[in-house]
């Protein structure tokens, strides 16, 4: 018997204490993305009144096929945002797993091409950034804007710069088109992705290991935390997500483009800030980030809706992301002298 | 108070308090400084100097009080106002820009708009003088980030005589230089000059040598004001203290078992000097030695977070490979770290997850009422004040908080407890209880390493003092043999008879 069962052996007994620590839990979570919460849900009523094809099951499900590949990034920034890094890599991963995809499918079968694909993402995210911000301790900033040009630079060779059309290749072309009960597979696959990530990061020790590496790595490492794992680990599976979302974004609109990604590491690196992760570390969760993307996906819905200039969306979401960083610093200000 | 010079007050602090959070770092602080004085503020770590020396700069604002300057309210918005009136602050922590040149650091607060040209040339020539005076001879174009840390300290200095003071604070400014006769030589000629300095120290000799008056602080309040005449070591110190060494210690007699740690011609990465020594159950061993004598670095290495060079640690005999701070763990060494925020809590965590995180695996569920539970056992055995389990840790004071830090490193049961400095920053209250504890565990069968700068400590707890200079075991003290003054004398290297603390 190890220690750390000996001590749930010896605390077994805690269980009626348990409710009343989850509804705790529950509301000091939420707390963090109390403000992101309230102006979608403003924004939810404000549309429902004035336009009446918002409230529509079609325009929920265009919503949130038109968001998949924005949640897949956020889901991996949000954990390399919680160990305190950021991955600005991420949008050129997209690209660059799209054309090896493309180049694959030359050659295979196209569910091992996009398989494949994934893997590649995941062995360059784990050699590059994984090993050399995890293990050598290089700045996340630095290598992964070289990551990233490097890999857009490698997509753009391989394709000579230009979007490759892959409609020929019928399965994945319904990967990214098909209905099953009338929900886009491609919203399953991030549904699927999001509800496993979120177990992962509550409820297992790796996930708040995540957690215990953003508020204080050094602290973490004098508790028996292999910290260069940790940080190797979240950047791999930031990119890995990148690679997915490469992959998805390739079959929903049947090419493959080495720009596809180009500018979406911010948008979704917005919407973990938004959803009340720390830029710092250490403080957020999955659910919030839900919520940014939601809201940030409504807000465009939204403008196209109601006929303004798209470009409006920009601003709005930008203004929003300062004024909850503000608020947040102001409530946090308080808490910590 | 005899000798006191008459003439109106420089400087008078009346009730300063403040607050951080819960913890309340002044509750009522006076300090009067006249022109031309040299006064001694002393007391214990975290009585509340440095807080009343940054409220009297202006870089904090005192919760209530006044400060009066030549008799005239002077509650200083920021650092730059009470530099324009003539306050200077030479601060604990180094405020050198590295990148910086030594001339343009020293004149640092005289850039005033960025539109005006600097002419390097002229920068140095300016600074030339303020270097001369606080003693240091090197090319005033040379970047700061290249000089050794005592003379940046130096460069410090100059930078303060730069600003032309009335009243220079001096906040613990010898702890890193290597001559401090240089320092005292400086303010001397300031004081002659008719400039009022508060000296910040806690070390005896210094106030003895330098000063001429002390102004005591504990727990945040002046406790006592001693003239020329009564800075002896017994006085200061039972000031400081605040009560008897007898009804502060509770140092048992444990009957010492096997020797579970031994540390063999260890070689840290810090200094080429082996150490060898060894650890009995229910021992503890005092480390005591100046800031930057090795102390921390040879517990860290111990616990794994550093590499050592060379020799070996045995536990139980035999030899343990613990490269890692997790292997360290496992083998049962636990380490309570010198800076609580830096290295053992996630200050914006709540205590239960702080508490957590050394029972975490990657691969496992986490049970969160175990962790409940586990919060609520330790708040209550190690009597940590605070309003729930869920409060980020950044809301305890400093004493409760390193209550935790302790409860941390023991939940595994540790059979080695290494403690690097557990009461710095440390109110009296708390210290009480940290004192039962760790002799609790000694008498439970616990082997203990204690590293400390407070010698009181060291003497009521420790069974023997290992004392470490320039990162070299230069002694080692019985229980019967260790006094302040041989192990201070050690520590300075065995030097200066007068350097007895």
């Amino acid at each position: 018997m190890t220690l750390s069962e000996a001590a749930d052996d010896r605390t077994r007994d805690a269980a009626p204490a348990r409710g009343a620590a989850r509804a705790r839990g529950a509301a000091q979570a939420t707390s963090q993305y109390l403000g992101v919460l309230a102006v979608l849900g403003l924004l939810v009523v404000l549309l429902a009144v004035t336009q009446p094809e918002f409230l529509t099951v079609d325009n929920f499900l265009n919503i949130a096929e038109l968001n998949v590949v924005l949640l897949l990034l956020a889901v991996g920034l949000t954990f390399v945002l919680l160990t305190g890094g950021i991955d600005l890599s991420v949008g050129s991963m997209m690209g660059f797993s799209a054309i090896v995809c493309w180049k694959l499918l030359g050659t295979m079968p196209a569910p091992l091409a996009m398989l494949l694909a994934v893997l590649v993402a995941l062995a360059a995210a784990f050699a590059t950034n994984g090993l050399l911000i995890g293990r050598a301790g290089l700045s996340f900033l630095v290598v992964t804007i070289g990551t990233g040009s490097l890999l857009h630079g490698l997509a753009q060779i391989w394709s000579g710069g230009q979007s490759q059309t892959v409609y020929q290749h019928s399965f994945l072309v319904s990967v990214g088109t098909k209905h099953v009960a009338g929900v886009p597979v491609t919203v399953l696959i991030a549904a699927g992705v999001f509800a496993v990530a979120l177990v992962v990061l509550r409820y297992s020790g790796f996930g708040r290991m995540v957690y215990a590496v953003g508020g204080n790595p050094e602290a973490a490492r004098l508790a028996g935390i292999n910290v260069t794992a940790v940080r190797v680990a979240v950047y791999t599976l930031c990119g890995t997500l990148a690679g997915l979302a490469g992959v998805i974004s390739a079959a929903r609109i049947t090419s493959a483009s080495p720009d596809a990604g180009i500018g979406l590491e911010l948008t979704a690196g917005a919407a973990v800030l938004l959803g009340g992760t720390s830029f710092m570390g250490g403080r957020g969760s999955l659910l919030g980030t839900l919520l940014g993307v939601l809201f940030l996906g409504v807000l465009q819905n939204g403008v196209t809706l109601a006929g303004v200039s798209p470009f409006w969306s920009n601003v709005v979401s930008g203004a929003v992301l300062i004024v909850a960083i503000g608020i947040d610093r102001l409530r946090t200000g308080k808490a910590m002298p | 108070m005899t000798d006191v010079p008459e003439g109106p007050p420089l400087l008078r602090v009346a009730g300063a308090a403040k607050r951080f959070g819960a913890v309340h770092a002044l509750r009522g602080a006076d300090l009067v400084v006249r022109a031309g004085e040299v006064v001694c503020l002393a007391g214990e770590n975290g009585s509340g100097k440095s807080t009343l020396a940054r409220i009297v700069a202006g870089s904090l604002a005192p919760d209530a009080g006044t400060v009066e300057l030549d008799g005239a309210p002077a509650a200083f918005g920021s650092p730059r106002a009470a530099l324009a009136a003539g306050v200077c602050l030479v601060s604990q922590e180094p405020t050198l820009v590295p990148g910086l040149s030594v001339a343009e650091n020293v004149l640092l607060h005289r850039f005033r708009g960025p539109l005006r040209p600097v002419r390097r040339s002229a920068l140095a020539a300016e600074a030339a003088p303020y270097l001369e005076r606080a003693g240091l001879r090197i090319d005033p174009a040379t970047p700061a980030g290249a000089l050794p840390p005592g003379e940046r300290e130096l460069v410090e200095l100059a930078k303060a005589l730069a600003a032309g003071p009335r009243l220079l604070v001096l906040d613990e400014a010898t702890t890193r230089m290597p001559d401090p006769e240089r320092l005292f030589g400086v303010v001397d000629r300031l004081a002659a000059g008719g400039t009022g300095v508060v000296l910040i120290t806690h070390r005896l000799r210094e106030i003895r040598r330098a000063c001429g008056r002390a102004t005591v602080l504990r727990d945040g309040a002046t406790v006592a004001e001693l003239g020329p005449d009564e800075l002896t070591d017994e006085r200061l110190s039972a000031a400081m203290v605040g009560r008897d060494l007898g009804e502060y210690f509770h140092k048992r007699d444990v009957a010492v078992g096997e020797e579970v740690l031994g540390v063999r011609d260890l070689v840290t990465d810090r200094s080429p000097h082996p150490i060898t020594f060894g650890v009995r159950a229910g021992e503890i061993v005092g480390l005591a030695g100046l800031v930057g004598a090795g102390r921390s670095e040879l517990l860290e290495t111990l616990a794994g977070a550093r590499r050592a060079r060379g020799g070996g640690v045995l536990l139980d005999g035999a030899p343990l490979a613990a490269a890692s701070p997790r292997a360290a763990r496992r083998a049962g060494i636990a380490l309570v770290p010198e800076d609580r925020f830096a290295q053992a809590l996630a200050a914006a965590h709540s205590i239960r997850d702080n508490l957590a995180v050394p029972w975490l695996r990657a691969l496992r569920r986490t049970d969160r009422a175990a962790d409940r539970e586990r919060a609520h056992r330790a708040v209550a055995d190690y009597r940590v004040r605070s309003a729930s389990v869920d409060a980020p840790v950044a809301t305890l004071s400093g004493g409760n908080a390193q209550k935790l830090v302790l409860a941390k490193a023991l939940g595994h049961r540790p059979r080695v407890l290494l403690l690097d400095e557990p009461t710095r920053g440390v109110d009296i209250g708390a210290r009480s209880d940290i004192y039962e504890l760790v002799t609790g565990l000694a008498a439970e069968g616990t082997a203990i390493v204690l590293a400390s700068s407070d010698l009181l400590e060291l003497l009521g707890l420790a069974d023997r003092v290992i004392v470490l200079a320039e990162g070299r075991p230069v002694g080692e003290l019985d229980r019967d043999e260790a006094t302040e003054e041989r192990i201070a004398l050690l520590a300075l290297g065995g030097g200066e008879r007068d350097d007895a603390v």
